[in-house]
């Protein structure tokens, strides 16, 4: 299925591999708090010395640090500190968090995107990416995004959230394909994902990010494993999709784990191998949460599929015609 | 705080078939779908009622509703991952999820919640059908709420088991702990935290230079209980307590009636003299 490209240039260059990083505050992959404001934990700061250079571009996922109002200026000095811990990546974007786009209840989303607004008129984000996902409920947090309910009601709600998340945001937004098995989750409607999602980044004219895992973790709800994992993958808004992701995925008591330790499965190398060449508009690759030790360096078991998936992401980038 | 109507899911009504004479044929109509907050409602009811649950996963959709709308989002939910998240929920709740928990902000409760009856699970499963759960909001961006430590000790402090006055000294106990533990969480959090995206309902409370403090009556047995260095008077029943917070120092413990008179009586002679002594220890 074809389905138009947003209003928006094209990319002329293919950024190549980037970097997805979770930064809990407290946790010691994460942000530490300071007497001056905060700074990242020495384990971030010495994998960022030993591989910010293998990355084109980065992302660090936002979390709280506090129970506060929203305010840029409780975050930035640790953020600083973040950036200038990888001087020579200069193209960043932001993972928000607060969006909440998939929820069917009425959010005021302004103060997430005036927090994000101002970051990037300190950090200049090349984009701004949320998965589609019910990420709290009634004020709320939910232990992991519940995806949207797939009913044409949850739909156009949907819908309506991300319109208004991109005209409330000043850098572009890429909406992710949401996680189906992100943990727990479970599903109200019994719309088709793919479809529901190509129909949303159509009528709220949005840019769209594909987690491979994600996209993934649908098909084998769908019970589609094995070389079935291709199927109807054409059903993705792909002409849209200027991200991918892929994130340490493993399937646990026969079921499909989106767990961010950092190993990628085979079928995530694949599947990604077989979506380069039908996403047009790709800027980059994401590896996301890469898990490493004090000595910043990548657990041994995920160095495998890491090689594979960079020389693969390399291989597509030095195919770029500007 | 109420959304504006404009920063909701707003978008343009569903257009809904034009309408048809006898003689025309029209549309097949669609079923009708729950709304927006229907479907709100029905999210929360599947992760914090037991019951509508274990009914749903038991005997499926139409053991818990007559609803056509309801029975057709119900009927594609996995019930192993809803109770999987169901219990990631109460945990989150229990333990925290990057700020404190209940657990963490009521230890001594807890402990006297424990020996009268009240474990964990039966805790969490009545806290969450409370009117007092309805309240909790961790978020802003769907109207303010309360934070978790009020609402749990609103909870808490309704319960048979826990009451401020009367014969049982153990249920005396119970609920001036759950007071004591939640002033202390919520005063740390209206300094640590500041400003704090929760309102509290809490009276009384009142700001200081660097801080804010609060007044409270208890019996005398238990500020040493709660680990105030400062004895009560001996031989008295009840005793006042300070409660401060500043960046500097949280402290709390018996204090004269005059001292409490002088912070709560505007216009005391005495204040100025009490709030320059706390000054010096910096903790006003």
């Amino acid at each position: 299925m074809t389905t138009a490209a947003p209003t928006r240039p094209r990319p002329r260059t293919r950024l190549g591999l980037g970097v997805g990083m979770d930064l809990p505050w407290g946790a010691r992959t994460g942000f530490r708090e300071t007497d001056d404001g905060g700074d990242i934990t020495p384990r971030v700061r010495t994998f960022l010395e030993r591989h910010a250079g293998d990355f084109a571009y980065s992302f660090f996922a936002f979390q709280p640090r506090h129970r506060a109002r929203l305010r840029t200026a409780d975050y930035v000095t640790a953020y600083d500190r973040l950036y200038a811990a990888m001087p020579g990546l200069h193209t960043r974007a932001f993972h928000h968090t607060l969006l909440n786009m998939g929820t069917p209840e009425a959010y005021d989303r302004r103060p997430a995107a005036e927090f994000a607004n101002a970051l990037h008129a300190r950090y200049g984000f090349s984009w701004v990416v949320e998965d589609l996902g019910i990420w709290s409920l009634q004020g709320r947090p939910l232990p992991y995004p519940l995806p949207p309910v797939l009913t044409e009601e949850g739909l156009r709600l949907a819908t309506a959230n991300a319109r208004q998340a991109r005209e409330l945001l000043e850098p572009p937004l890429h909406v992710e394909f949401p996680g189906f098995t992100e943990g727990g989750s479970f599903v109200l409607g019994g719309l088709d994902g793919f479809d529901y999602f190509r129909r949303l980044a159509e009528d709220a004219d949005v840019h769209v990010t594909l987690d491979v895992g994600h996209v993934l973790s649908y098909q084998w709800l769908k019970g589609r494993t094995g070389r079935a994992m291709f199927d109807e993958l054409e059903r993705l808004p792909l002409d849209r999709c200027r991200e991918l992701h892929l994130s340490g995925c493993q399937i646990v008591d026969g079921k499909f784990r989106d767990l961010h330790h950092g190993i990628l499965l085979d079928e995530q190398i694949e599947l990604t191998r077989h979506l380069l060449p039908r996403c047009p508009n790709l800027l980059g690759v994401t590896y996301e949460d890469p898990v490493y030790g004090d000595d910043g360096e990548l657990v041994e078991k995920s160095r495998r599929n890491y090689a594979r998936l960079r020389d693969l992401v390399t291989a597509w980038a030095g195919r770029d015609t500007p | 705080m109420t959304p504006p109507a404009a920063a909701g899911p707003t978008g343009p009504e569903p257009t809904g078939p034009e309408p048809t004479g006898p003689e025309q044929a029209g549309p097949e109509p669609t079923a009708p779908e729950l709304t927006g907050p229907e479907l709100t409602a029905l999210l929360a009811r599947l992760l914090t009622d037991d019951d509508y649950r274990e009914r749903l996963a038991a005997h499926g959709p139409a053991a818990v509703t007559g609803n056509p709308a309801e029975h057709a989002c119900l009927a594609t939910v996995d019930h192993g991952e809803l109770a999987f998240t169901a219990r990631r929920f109460r945990t989150d709740l229990w333990h925290g999820d990057g700020a404190g928990g209940i657990a963490d902000a009521f230890p001594r409760s807890l402990a006297l919640l424990a020996a009268r009856g009240r474990p964990r699970a039966r805790l969490v499963r009545e806290f969450l059908a409370s009117p007092w759960f309805g309240r909790f909001r961790a978020l802003p961006y769907t109207g303010e709420g309360i934070s978790l430590e009020e609402a749990f000790a609103g909870y808490a402090m309704d319960l048979p088991c826990a009451a401020p006055d009367g014969a049982d000294p153990a249920a005396q106990d119970l609920w001036y702990t759950l007071r004591h533990e939640m002033l202390l969480a919520l005063l740390t959090a209206l300094v640590h935290e500041r400003p704090v995206s929760f309102r509290t309902d809490v009276p009384g409370i009142l700001p200081t230079d660097h801080g804010h403090a609060t007044v409270r009556t208890c019996p005398a047995r238990l500020p040493a209980r709660w680990g105030a260095s400062a004895a009560a008077d001996p031989g008295s029943t009840d005793v006042t307590c300070l409660y401060v917070c500043t960046p500097r120092a949280m402290a709390f413990g018996p204090v004269s009636r005059r001292v409490a008179d002088a912070l709560l009586r505007p216009g005391e002679p005495e204040a100025e003299r009490v709030r320059q002594a706390l000054r010096r220890r910096g903790i006003w």
